[in-house]
Order: C-alpha cells, then structure tokens, then sequence
C-alpha cells in the first residue's frame, strides 16, 4: 500500500512536470543554452532578454534548420578557436582600457582590420584624428542565420546558378546563389544578391551625420528610401519576380528632406538584370524643377556630402561583370565582429569624441579581397570580413589606387532571431586620408506588403516636383 | 496669445526630430501643425555686386536682399497646400540714394518717373513682379489623375541656358539678366502663373513605353510676359540701357501686356514617357508670345521739351499668339565611356514654332519698315514666319584624378540652333539699330536710308547660333563648388561668363563669390553686348534653414 501511495505520487510528479515545464524548455540548443548560462550569469536584463528572445519557438526552428542546411554553426567553430583567451563575453573594452588588450585585440583583427583598435587608441590611420572610439561590449558568439526567405529560396533555387563570362552570375532565380561558396566570387555573387536582405525597404528618414577634421558635426542630411527588389522575391508576393519587370534586378528611389539646398532633390535608380547594362539615374533637380537623367554610370562619385558612394551602397553595390577584378579569399579565421544588437548602438561624448558603444562578438568569417583590373575605378582594392552563417559583410576596408588605407566601414545588423531579417544599424564610414566621417542613422522597415510602383517610376519624381 | 495658441498646434514632427547619433535634434523643417504634417524651410540672402567694366568700375550695382519661405502643408496623404512667400529687394536704391551716377544707370529723363526704385522692392506698386504670394498651389492625388492648382511654375524641355519648350511661364530678366540662376535652371526667375495642370497616368505600357502619362496645362485667361526692360523704362541698372537716338529724338514704349481675359487662356499639352531607356516628351502650347515686337503708332512733338527733346516716336508692345509643338528626348550613351568609367547622357530638344512674329526691315537694311515711317512698308512692320529651334547637348561626368582625387568634373556642352523658314527680307531686333554716330544727328535718318553707317541693327539671323559650356566639381566632401558657365552667341562673336565658388560648410550659411561677364558689341547692342556695362564681381551670404 505504501509502495502503491510513493508509485502514484512519483507519476503524478512526473506528469506534472511534464505539462508544467514547457516542451522543449530542457531541450534548448547548446548554442542558445550557452548565451542563456552566460546572460543569467551577469544578471544584465538586456544580456537576458536576448537569450530569451534566441530560445522562441521560431528562433530555434530557424536556427537548426540553417544549421542543418550549411552543415555547421558560428558558436561550435568558434569554440575551437583559442586565440586572444583575455578577451572574454562580458569584458568592456574602452580607450581607458584598451592598452591591456591591445595585442591580443589585433589578434582578433587580422589582414588590417585592427583600424578598430587604432580607432580606440588614437593610433596609426587614426592617430589625431580619433574622434569616433569605440567601447566594445564583448558578448558570447550567436548562432545566426539570415531570413527563412532565403533560406527556401536557396535550397529550390542555388542548384542553377553558375559563373558566366565577364563573372556575371548565370541561372539565378532567388536566394543564395552559393550556399557552400568555393571562391572569394562566390562569396561575393553571394552578398550581392542579398540585396537589401529583404524584398523591399523603407528607410524615413536616413540621416547622414557628417563629422569634419575636428571632430565635430558639420552637417547633416535627411532623405526618405525606399527600395523594392523586382526579381529574387521570397518574403513579399509576387515570387519570385514582379510580372512585367523581369529585366529589372532592383529599383531604389530617394527624397532629400534637409538642408534646404538639398531639399526636394529625388532619383530614381535601376538596376537591370542585364549584367552589361548600365543602370538608369533619373532625378528631379530641384534647382532646376526639371526631371533629368543623369549618369547610370557615374557609380563612384560620393552621395551628397558623405564618404559613400553608389560603388559602397550596402556595403557593395558594384556591377561586377562591369567594373573587372581579381576575387580571392585570402583568410578563413575567426574574428571580432560587431554583433547581432538588439538596440542602437549607444552614443554618448566621451573620450574627446562621440563614443559608440555596442555588443562584439567571435565571427567566423571569410576575408575577401576584390582587387580592381581597372587603373581608373575608385578604389585599388577593398578587403572584406564576410560571416560564414549570414553570408552578410561586417567590415570592409577600402584602398586607393596608391594602395592607401583610404576608407573604413563597419556596422551592426539588428537581427530577428524568429525569421532571421537582416537590417542595418548605423553604417559608419571614415576617409582617414582626408579625415571625414560619415554616420548613417537608418529607421527601416523591411518587406511591406502592397509596397506601390509608384514609389520608384516618374510619377514619383514628378510628384516630389514643386 | 498667439504664441501659445502657435506652440499647442506647431512642434517639431517627432520621428523626424528625434536627435541624432550625436544627440543633436535638427527637425530638419518639420512640423506638425493641427495634426498634420507641415515642411517649412528657406532661406534669407544679402548679395552685393560690384562692377568691373569701365562703365561702372567699382560702383556697387546691386545689393540684392532676399528673404523665401517654401512651405508645405500635408492634410491627407492626398492633398496638399504648397506655397512660397518671398520679399526681393535691392538696398542700392536707399544706398545710393543721392549719388547722380546710380540716377543715371537705373532712368532716362523720358523715363524717369516710372523707372524710379521700381526695381528696389518687389512689393513696389508699379513692380509687374509681385512675388510676396510666388507660389500657391493644392496638390490633389488619385490612382489615375493628379491636379496641381494654383499659382505655379511648369517647367518643361531639357535645354539649361535658353528655354525652349521651357515655355508656359514667363521670365524676369531684370536682375543680372539671364546668368542670375541660369545655372539653377531659373527658379528665381520664372514667373509663377494661375494655372490648372492635370497629370493622368494610365498605368499602361503601349509599345513598351513605360511611365508613359500625359499633362494637361491650362491657363484660363491671365498670362504674363518676359521682363526685360529696353529704355531703361522699368529702371534697374541690369535694364538694357536706352540705345542710340538722334538727338532730340526719344521712344516711347507703351506696355500693353496681355489682360486677364478668358480670351487670353493658354493651353499645353505634354505626353510622357520611356521607351527603352530613351526618356522622351511630345510637347504642344497654344497661348501669348512672351516677348513684343513694336507697333508704331506714329510720331508726335514734345511740347514743353522738359527733357531737351523734341520728337516721339510712339510703339506699342504688341503680344501676339504663340504656336508651337516640339519635342525632347535623353539617353545615357552607355556605349560611349571615358577611360572605362562614365558615359555621356545625350539631350536633345526641338520645337517648332508656327508664324512667329518678327519684326520686319524691309528688303534690304536701312528700310527701316517696323518704325512706320516707311511708306512702301505700310503696317508691315512685322512678318509671320515658322521658326525651328533646336538644341544638342551632352552631360558628362569625367574623372581627372590629378585634379580632383574623389570626385568627377560634370562637363556640359550645347549646341543652339534657330532657324527661320523663308526668310526673304532682313528682320532685326528693333530697338538696338543705330551706330552711337546717330548720337551726333539732329533728326533720325530717314527711310529709306541704306548703307548709311549710322545704322547697324541687331538682326535676327536665318539660322542663329549659340553654344553653352559648363563646368563643375566638388572639393572637400562638397563643401567646395567651383562652377564656370559659358554662353557663345556664334552670329554676334558675343560671350557670356559666370564663374561662382559656393562654399557649403555646415548645414546653414552658403556663401557664394563669383564673376558675371559679358563682352559683345555695346554700340549698336547686340546681343550680350547689351550687359557689358555690367560685369560685376558679387558676393552672396546665404542663411538656410
């Protein structure tokens, strides 16, 4: 009768944890359950947030199933990496603090990419000239992955795509071109197509902050984006092309809201799937009332007054089959990367500057380089880190026709863990040649439905027409 | 009161003004107002020029004060109100309110009473130009059709420097003549009119043309004319000054602008479209010329001769209907680059204009038809005659890197060419017709008097000529714009220049320093000759916001 009593109470137990623990709870996926252990461990709500957001339903269905389809995750390749062992989740680095870890740091930045530590320190392309330091968040590595959309689209559609000649990519429809990239064009064909990691986009507004020699702000400026993918859709219906566009790959148009020179200033711009064709830039001149085409082809002058070019939109906006070079992957390692944060980056004046602050984390990456064949392109070279999950690029260097470190870009991508959306949090570009900043501040939304046509046609310029 | 009242319905949008990466909140002109979104911004501009010519060498011209305000005010995602407001002034006038030889550059004796500070305020009663209310307009938007009612610029065609299809609004040419904004497509200078536009959008793709829509343009019965002052009649030291007169002899010009009558209404049309990257309108215009040609009314004596002079001779300004149909089209000629970077973009424009009045010599120079004194050319002082007016011109952006290491040079070119269709006989632009010898003669010569070398009119050409040229580039993140424009008239041998520097360091202060020049025949004044008197350096302090 006892044994009967302790046998009922012990199935009652287990059945009551059964249905009170929710399914799943103990089955979190070891690359959750690490950043979980660890936020709890800091008593940070913001760190414990984030790991409750990583462990939804929806998050841990995407996450395996990316994981399953690339054979692999950021947070396991990057536990068999033992270098730089001081620079710990949890560790803040700052320009008071930096010296201690400097060596191991630009261990963590190799082929060039610890600017990011002279950026702290006020050395070597930012020696006097240091006035956007960085305190770096150190946080545990995620497993991440980009929009379910590319994920489907891939795996119905990569099976097609090849290099063609002149490196135009041949036999895409929508996603990845290159899942398992074997070369650094791959890997680039790659990140092209992304686009906008989304069908389309609106950011309202796009502020430039543009910071002079000293430091100091000395203008900013204000356009409404839009953007809208006509071919590759998987988020957005029509799939995967829009009836009736399928010359055209992609269409984003522009209204420069302030400074009042600037004001009422709006284009239109066509990227066509040909891969010769150049792409249409028709504007409203303002000064001029009047709708004009300018050159499709004048790619690498700098947009208004910041250190981006149509050449650097999204990091890369180049038509490769148009402007030649040599592709290579020149390192596949683990690094430093901003990581996935859940808010804006933080700004606040310090250090004799405006002080970014936001979360880093370990990366695998692939470091590309795409040196130009061409003597009078813009750039000699750029250098990428390219994240081996998201396939998306984290930092970029771009070098002169001298082989001059000319300009440096890096960002932080506010990720949804639940479908994997990709946007971007405050771009930011330094010349270090001529000393000029430029800050993005985006508010974007991606994939809207019903997104109108006429957003990106002359009917748009004509109505920004007064 | 008031201010309260403004400050409970008027603040700063919220999205929009949130502060930045920097903290720094800039609203960037946005507004809500009454729970609707309202863009206000604009600008107060002080100028001052100072000539370079003999003539003037030295004087301060002008010193031009300006003050706009462009607003928008968006009640639903639908309508809209969008104005601009704006005081234009010349502070020369109180500034040079005693000195004789700002009296004589801005009057004639003849003129004197209704030349006098016209052209100091914009507001001045007897200013043709009234721009305190410039623009006012309701934007109503459909799936298929827009309307923009209202006081408004519409402002076709492709050419930069002289308008051609650039035709349903007039233009004040008054101030600096036409290098004032010619290199900002004349924004400043267009006058505004009443007018409906109706843009329809089919959202179809005949023959692939794609974004094809149509505009509708009507004036219902108050159109306005060109602005520029022969006889210095309107005053203003950039009014064409009065030209070569026998002594004793004056003009008398009658303004007889257009009414506002329903008779006078206007009509345009404009088809649009893009057909395979060929970017292209068809453009026809039914309405009033812009420019006069004089009617002679005949002669009268001056009695009591309070200016020194004796003998009239009155003309009327005759507005005559203007009838054209043209064309534009723009491709980028990707096929065409330099050093594998940029391609130019081809522009070309054409129209053609039925029975154009121009005013008529006679058979031969010296005739002297369009002055009435002729009697074998009774009433024919002018003739009809079809007109085609062309232009050409290539864009192009061209790095040279030794020069510029970021940025491109944009190179502009165009090719004018304006042809009158059975041109039999000499036509002139009447007022600009004697030698300064004439200056030396008692009475006028008399018609017919040919091969009398006190007579050398500015003729209209069978095919006239001109070609335009600009440069620009960026320094310092576009903080530094050097820009030059230059105008050749190919007929006349006469040049135009306008070499400016804008510096646009922050976000708010524009200054801009600069050179406008022209060189021409001033004795008879032709052409750009007219305004040689004029060269000037200026400077320019912008405050934006």
């Amino acid at each position: 009768m006892y044994m009967k009593r302790i046998v009922i109470i012990a199935f009652l137990i287990s059945a009551g944890l059964v249905f009170a623990v929710p399914s799943g709870a103990e089955q979190v996926p070891p690359w959750v359950k690490q950043w979980q252990d660890w936020a709890k461990s800091t008593g940070n709500q913001d760190f414990i947030e984030w790991g409750q957001k990583l462990a939804s339903p929806e998050a841990i269905k995407l996450g395996k199933e990316w994981e399953e389809f690339l054979g692999y995750n950021a947070v396991d390749m990057v536990a068999k990496d033992t270098k730089a062992p001081s620079i710990k989740p949890g560790l803040v680095i700052t320009p008071e603090n930096v010296a201690k870890y400097e060596k191991e740091l630009r261990e963590l930045f190799p082929y060039g990419f610890d600017w990011e530590v002279d950026r702290m320190m006020g050395k070597g392309v930012y020696a006097g000239y240091n006035y956007s330091p960085l305190e770096m968040v150190i946080v545990p590595t995620t497993h991440a992955w980009n929009d379910r959309g590319y994920l489907e689209a891939t795996k119905k559609y990569s099976s097609t795509c090849k290099i063609g000649a002149n490196d135009a990519l041949e036999g895409w429809v929508a996603g990845l071109p290159f899942p398992k990239p074997k070369n650094a064009l791959e890997i680039v064909h790659n990140y092209d197509r992304l686009t906008i990691m989304g069908d389309n986009l609106n950011s309202m507004p796009l502020q430039f902050g543009l910071y002079g020699k000293d430091g100091q702000r000395e203008r900013v400026e204000k356009i409404e984006l839009h953007w809208n993918n006509y071919v590759g859709r998987m988020k957005v219906p029509p799939f995967p092309t829009i009836p009736g566009f399928e010359d055209i790959y992609e269409k984003g148009s522009i209204v420069a809201l302030f400074p009042y020179d600037l004001k009422g200033f709006a284009a239109v711009r066509t990227r066509y799937a040909d891969p010769k064709k150049e792409d249409s830039f028709v504007t409203y001149v303002p000064s001029m009332r009047r709708i004009r085409r300018l050159a499709g082809t004048n790619t690498q002058d700098p947009l208004v007054g910041s250190d981006l070019s149509w050449e650097d939109w999204k990091g890369y906006w180049c038509k490769l089959s148009i402007h030649p070079s040599d592709y290579e992957i020149v390192g596949e390692t683990v690094v430093l990367c901003p990581s996935f944060n859940p808010k804006p980056i933080e700004y606040s004046e310090k250090y004799g500057g405006w002080a970014q602050r936001y979360w880093w984390e370990r990366r695998p990456v692939w470091v590309v380089k795409i040196k130009s064949k061409e003597p009078t392109y813009v750039y000699g070279a750029r250098v990428w880190y390219v994240d081996k999950e998201t396939f998306a690029m984290q930092q970029e260097i771009f070098y002169d026709q001298k082989g001059r470190i000319w300009k440096l870009w890096d960002w932080c991508w506010r990720w949804n863990p639940d479908n994997g959306e990709l946007d971007y949090w405050n771009p930011y570009m330094v010349d270090v040649i001529n000393k000029h900043t430029s800050i993005l501040n985006h508010h974007i939304i991606l994939n809207m439905p019903n997104l109108s046509e006429d957003l990106f046609n002359l009917r748009y310029l004509s109505e920004q027409a007064h | 009161m008031l201010f309260v009242m403004a400050a409970l319905v008027f603040y700063p949008q919220s999205v929009l003004a949130a502060a930045d990466t920097t903290g720094k909140v800039d609203t960037g002109g946005m507004y809500t107002l009454f729970g609707k979104q309202m863009k206000i911004n604009g600008f107060i501009t002080q100028e001052s020029a100072w000539g370079v010519d003999p003539v003037y060498s030295g004087k301060n011209l002008t010193d031009y004060f300006s003050a706009q305000i462009e607003w928008e005010y968006k009640l639903t995602p639908d309508f809209s109100l969008y104005g601009i407001n704006r005081v234009l002034g010349d502070m020369a006038y109180a500034m040079h309110d005693d000195t004789s030889w700002y009296e004589k550059a801005t009057s004639t004796p003849a003129q004197k009473s209704r030349s006098e500070r016209n052209l100091s305020w914009e507001t001045n009663r007897d200013d043709r130009a009234g721009e305190i209310v410039r623009e006012l307009y309701a934007d109503i938007k459909t799936t298929y059709v827009n309307f923009r009612i209202g006081k408004q610029q519409v402002v076709w065609g492709e050419s930069d420097g002289l308008r051609l299809m650039d035709c349903i609004n007039p233009q004040d040419l008054r101030r600096e003549f036409n290098l004032r904004d010619s290199d900002e497509g004349y924004r400043y200078t267009r006058i505004p009119l009443w007018l409906i536009q109706t843009s329809i959008f089919p959202k179809i793709e005949p023959f692939g043309i794609r974004d094809l829509h149509f505009d509708f343009i009507l004036n219902p019965g108050k159109p306005k004319v060109n602005l520029l002052e022969a006889y210095q009649s309107a005053g203003g030291v950039w009014a064409a000054a009065e030209p070569n007169l026998p002594t004793g002899v004056r003009v008398q010009l009658a303004n007889k602008d257009p009414h506002t009558n329903i008779n006078n209404a206007e009509f345009g049309v404009r088809m649009v479209g893009d057909l395979n990257g060929w970017l292209f309108t068809l453009n026809g215009f039914y309405g009033k010329q812009q420019d006069f040609v004089l009617k002679p009314t005949g002669p009268n004596l001056v009695i009591p001769r309070w200016d020194g002079r004796f003998l009239q001779l009155n003309f009327n300004q005759e507005y005559a209907i203007r009838k054209l149909v043209g064309f534009t089209i723009n491709k980028e000629l990707t096929d065409i680059r330099f050093q594998k970077t940029t391609s130019p973009v081809l522009r070309v424009e054409a129209l053609y204009e039925f029975d154009k009045p121009l005013q008529y010599e006679g058979k031969h120079t010296g005739d002297m038809a369009w002055t009435g004194l002729n009697g074998a050319y009774a009433g024919e002082y002018k003739k009809n005659k079809d007109q085609l007016r062309s232009m050409v011109g290539i864009d192009w952006n061209i790095y040279i890197r030794p020069l510029n290491e970021r940025e491109s040079f944009f190179f502009s070119t165009q090719l004018f060419v304006f042809h009158t269709f059975n041109q039999d006989g000499v036509f002139v632009n009447a007022p600009f017709y004697f030698t300064s010898k004439v200056n030396h003669e008692v009475l006028p010569p008399l018609p017919p008097s040919r091969d009398s070398s006190r007579i050398d009119p500015w003729k209209i050409h069978q095919t006239q000529k001109y070609w335009t040229f600009l440069v620009t580039t960026n320094y310092d993140n576009k903080r530094i714009v050097p820009e030059v424009l230059y105008l050749y008239d190919m007929e006349e041998h006469a040049h135009g220049l306008k070499a400016k520097i804008n510096f646009n360091y922050g976000s708010a202060w524009r200054p801009e320093i600069g050179f406008l020049g022209w060189w021409g025949d001033t004795d008879t004044g032709k052409s750009f000759g007219l305004f040689q008197k004029n060269r000037e350096v200026y400077a320019k302090l912008k405050y934006q916001f």
